[in-house]
């Protein structure tokens, strides 16, 4: 079983681990930040997936 | 008065081996963790002064870059007058209250420059970004202080501050230690938090805040440095909460606990990324410094981090274990697991129980601490080979293993459960009493004594062997 929970960002694509205790919290929507492109997006806890839109797919 | 910049110029002067200034332009982003990492490569863990780093403008800062200043057990010695097989008792002997005298704001050096309100902007720091996937730029070499609301007491920790724009903070506190507790009263009196980031003083100082006493901090500060600090009012909050004047520069802000914005990942001790969280924000109200301040980091992950704090965790382990077992010698916190994860305790023992109530003592006396190995007085402690044969020869892990499953521990651990984790010890001691055990091999000290190897190579041989 994985012990880090990784989130994908919706602008670049690229992983990037979060804290359990955010995970913990399990919210429906938390504002992050990707580290690689510093763009903020919106991740859902509870169904495990950005509800930012990736404005890079057709 | 002790401060950063007369240490600089000591070590330059007495010990400038230990010293390196860079004089080339560098960027705030990785750059210079690459140059510590190159120098690493090298086994080279010089103090370092950059001359030129740009500042989050893009120009460049008038505040040189101190790094590294923890990064070698002889310089911390140095520092308080020991050496390096002392440090941690003369720590110990040091680590005493001394309270703090308090000077007028005109001879404070922390008061030649006074920023408040619009004129802040900490972006005008050369602020680093250590590794590939942090956040953005930290605060990584700050002594936080804050102050128990119902005792007043301060407490001093080197934390992780996420500069998230010129006048606005995201402060990770540790739910394991002190200062979570403090938050923890400010959020419950629904007040804001008053916090003073002292960035760049002499390493004694650094030192005694690492302290693992539950104390009024800046008095142990006193006690290590060897001379009562001097302490002046802030400019936020006067003198309620008080700023040491001696300091580079100091950062006044007001943490806000029930306000909280994305903060990490941050690349920790471990060797691994923390993940990104929710922490408290927190809103520079000033900012004071010395005109030619220098702006001091830590550089994470490495050596700089490692050692700010194993010598002072060794000091206060071996008190604790020492207490209850007198023939505890020494503890060892070894870098190869972050300075923070595991100990090594050296005792002449006198029974059988004696090695591992010495292992629960470690495992409750530091959060951090996760495993623990005992061995015997003939065992040298720094060196993990040796070590590891004590484990590989003298334990039996059926008899001398412990396990405690669900302790508080390091939240940072990628393996622990949050902050529980399993923690464990190995008893790698021979049985009490003599001829017990098997007998180490050896040669006969009249021939070891005599054999000399340089005698008996070619000179050619000893040239390149440089015997």
């Amino acid at each position: 079983m994985a012990r880090t929970y990784y989130v994908n960002c919706p602008h670049c694509r690229r992983d990037y681990n979060v804290d359990k205790t955010l995970v913990d919290l399990g919210l429906a929507g938390v504002k992050l930040r990707c580290p690689y492109c510093k763009r903020d997006f919106i991740y859902d806890f509870q169904k495990k997936e950005s509800m930012t839109a990736n404005p890079d797919r057709p | 008065m002790k401060d950063l910049s007369a240490f600089i110029s000591d070590l330059e002067k007495n010990k400038p081996r230990s010293i390196l200034r860079i004089k080339k332009e560098m960027d705030p982003e990785f750059e210079i963790p690459a140059i510590i990492q190159e120098l690493e490569k090298l086994r080279l863990n010089p103090v370092l002064v950059f001359e030129k780093v740009r500042n989050l403008k893009g120009e460049i800062s008038k505040f040189p870059v101190v790094i590294n200043l923890f990064a070698d057990r002889e310089i911390l010695a140095y520092a308080i007058d020991s050496s390096v097989d002392g440090l941690s008792r003369d720590y110990v002997a040091r680590e005493k209250p001394v309270p703090p005298v308090i000077v007028d704001k005109v001879q404070a050096p922390v008061k030649e420059v006074i920023q408040r309100g619009g004129e802040i902007d900490l972006f005008e720091f050369p602020i680093l970004t250590h590794h590939e996937m942090d956040l953005g730029p930290y605060l990584a070499g700050g002594s936080a202080w804050i102050t128990d609301p119902d005792t007043g007491m301060v407490n001093c920790a080197v934390i992780r501050i996420y500069v998230a724009g010129p006048q606005r903070l995201i402060v990770n506190f540790n739910k394991a230690r002190h200062s979570h507790y403090i938050i923890e009263k400010y959020a419950g009196k629904a007040q804001p938090m008053p916090m003073v980031v002292v960035i760049g003083h002499h390493p004694a100082f650094y030192m005694g805040a690492q302290t693992k006493l539950l104390a009024n901090e800046p008095e142990i500060i006193g006690g290590v440095m060897g001379e009562a600090l001097e302490l002046t009012p802030s400019e936020t909050w006067g003198a309620k909460v008080m700023v040491p004047a001696q300091a580079e520069i100091v950062i006044e802000a007001e943490v806000f606990p029930a306000e909280v914005d994305i903060e990490g990942p941050f690349g920790e001790y471990t060797g691994y990324y923390g993940g990104q969280r929710l922490n408290p924000v927190a809103e520079v109200k000033a900012v004071t410094r010395r005109k030619d301040a220098f702006y001091l980091d830590i550089m994470p992950g490495h050596a700089d981090h490692f050692l700010l704090d194993a010598p002072m965790a060794e000091a206060y382990l071996y008190g604790k274990i020492k207490e209850l077992i007198p023939g505890t010698l020494a503890v060892h916190i070894p870098v190869s697991a972050g300075a923070r994860l595991h100990a090594y305790i050296k005792m002449k023992k006198s029974n059988n129980g004696e090695p591992k109530t010495a292992i629960a003592a470690a495992l409750s006396a530091d959060y951090r601490v996760k495993h623990v190995i005992v061995v015997d007085e003939d065992v040298d402690i720094y060196d993990e080979q040796q070590v590891l044969w004590a484990v590989a020869t003298r334990s039996q892990w059926d008899r001398d293993l412990i396990v405690i499953p669900g302790m508080m521990g390091a939240s940072l651990d990628p393996s622990a459960d949050g902050l529980l984790t399993a923690k464990g010890g190995i008893d790698a001691t021979k049985p009490a009493g003599r001829n017990t055990f098997a007998p180490r091999i050896s040669l006969p000290a009249a021939v070891t004594e005599r054999i000399r190897l340089k005698d008996y190579l070619e000179p050619g041989d000893r040239e390149a062997m440089k015997i």
